[in-house]
């Protein structure tokens, strides 16, 4: 009898030996070896879990990455959490002296830029969606907050690239209930993924090129507002913290926000900087 | 000392201190989940944190009937072939899974003998290590492979046996019996 097919070796915990494998086991060393390999496999492989769990390797994900997804997803509720810590409103020039304004805000780190360098690095494909998703509502908050202004390159990019949107990919205001518009998940995702892109590529172009004149006080009313959107925002999810629709809202009005904080600080005096507002 | 079900109640509840504490103990195991099915650690840490909210998001379906353990690694597994899948990797293998060629590597790979599992595992095709994973390392029944990746039963067997005859021949050092001498059996299975 010729040897056993190697495969046939590695089935045999799923079918036992034949009586004429067993008989060719018998007189086969180089068989009988291949089948002790096989036992041996099997038996590191089961080990193989045990010894991958309790290795010293670094961890995949951080904690603080993901608190701010769990936030914003409103599964994260608890009194101490939301966000961010209240800061005050201070603006501290280079030589020491600060200007403290009166109010208070929540400042802190946007939940669609966790890394610096690289926006999206270690966001979940999802959020990324939801981010494009909140094109529409940053671009209603641009407009809005443009509204006073003679120069806001930010609603005006915002309004561009959700036109380009809507003429590259059919987009439609009609169909934002409707299903019948792109061919597959796939299909929309990558769509909100390209758009979620061009927004973020122009929000960083506008943080770094915006040249208003005296914008500080625009900034600063923006702000506001935002700050107001967003306490709305984060009321309505705490209401139904679920729903989408109210999450992007809330992640749009956050992304409007960082950007429109970058823009406040480019827009001071260079020897200040911003701590608060 | 609080019961898993307990912080796992509060973890529903929203409880920061209680999610912390679910993350920090299974962190490691969920990690070694997705490290392997990964195959690859960039892409690993793309979608680690991704199951994790997954899992958060199960919490709920916890009914206490299995260890928090054995719930969470269940669902990390499950989760991780879904990111997996939505990232695209497991596309080739999943429509390649019947064929018989299902190994990266084809020649030269005597030259390079793994020294663990994990190194040989990565160096199957996505499907076959897959498939070896779930079986071999993680328990599961070929009706399970085939319900969690789409595939048949029999597809699950077939890609099985080639991915350990060839872990077994980069395995060679490993699972060779020693006291058999070079001149009866080489590291590589015997070609037929």
């Amino acid at each position: 009898m010729p040897h056993l097919n190697t495969e046939r070796i590695a089935a045999f915990d799923h079918a036992s030996p034949t009586a004429d494998e067993l008989a060719h086991l018998s007189t086969c060393v180089i068989c009988r070896a291949e089948r002790d390999a096989y036992a041996t496999l099997a038996r590191l492989a089961a080990q193989d879990g045990y010894a991958m769990a309790s290795s010293q390797a670094p961890r995949l994900s951080d904690w603080e990455s993901l608190s701010v997804v769990l936030r914003a997803e409103g599964m994260l509720t608890s009194a101490s959490d939301h966000g961010v810590p209240e800061t005050p409103l201070i603006v501290r020039a280079l030589d020491g002296s600060t200007e403290r304004i009166e109010r208070t805000v929540k400042v802190g780190r946007s939940a669609l830029t966790p890394s610096i360098g690289r926006p999206t690095a270690g966001m979940p494909m999802w959020m990324r969606s939801v981010a494009a998703l909140a094109l529409l509502a940053g671009g209603m908050v641009g407009g809005r907050m443009s509204a006073n202004t003679t120069l806001n390159p930010f609603a005006a990019v915002a309004s561009a690239t959700s036109s380009g949107i809507a003429s590259s990919t059919t987009f439609r205001s009609t169909s934002l209930g409707g299903a019948d518009t792109f061919a597959s998940v796939e299909q929309a995702t990558a769509v909100l993924s390209k758009a979620q892109s061009e927004y973020e590529r122009a929000s960083l172009w506008l943080a770094a090129n915006d040249t208003t004149v005296h914008a500080s006080d625009v900034y600063r009313a923006r702000l506001a507002a935002l700050d107001q959107m967003m306490a709305a925002s984060r009321a309505a999810l705490r209401e139904a913290p679920q729903d989408p629709v109210l999450n992007n809202y809330y992640l749009a009005a956050s992304t409007a926000r960082e950007t429109a904080l970058q823009q406040l600080s480019s827009a001071l005096p260079v020897d200040k900087t911003i701590e608060g507002y | 000392m609080e019961t898993d079900a307990a912080i796992v109640r509060r973890a529903i509840e929203g409880d920061e201190r209680a999610m912390r504490l679910l993350w920090n103990q299974h962190s490691p195991h969920v990690d070694a989940v997705v490290r392997r099915l990964a195959g690859d650690p960039d892409l690993a840490q793309d979608i680690a944190q991704e199951v994790w909210i997954q899992i958060f998001r199960a919490l709920p379906s916890w009914r206490g009937d299995a260890k928090f353990s054995t719930w969470v690694h269940r669902v990390a597994i499950n989760r991780a072939l879904n990111a997996l899948r939505r990232v695209k990797r497991l596309a080739a293998a999943e429509t390649g899974i019947e064929e018989d060629s299902a190994f990266v590597e084809q020649d030269g790979e005597r030259n390079m003998l793994a020294a663990t599992i994990s190194d040989a595992a990565r160096r199957l095709s996505p499907g076959a290590r897959t498939v070896f994973l779930l079986h071999d390392v993680e328990g599961y029944t070929h009706e399970e492979i085939a319900n969690e990746l789409g595939i048949t039963a029999g597809g699950s067997k077939s890609q099985l046996f080639k991915a350990r005859a060839k872990l077994r021949r980069l395995l060679a050092p490993l699972v060779d019996v020693p006291d058999t001498g070079p001149s009866e059996r080489s590291h590589a299975a015997p070609q037929y």
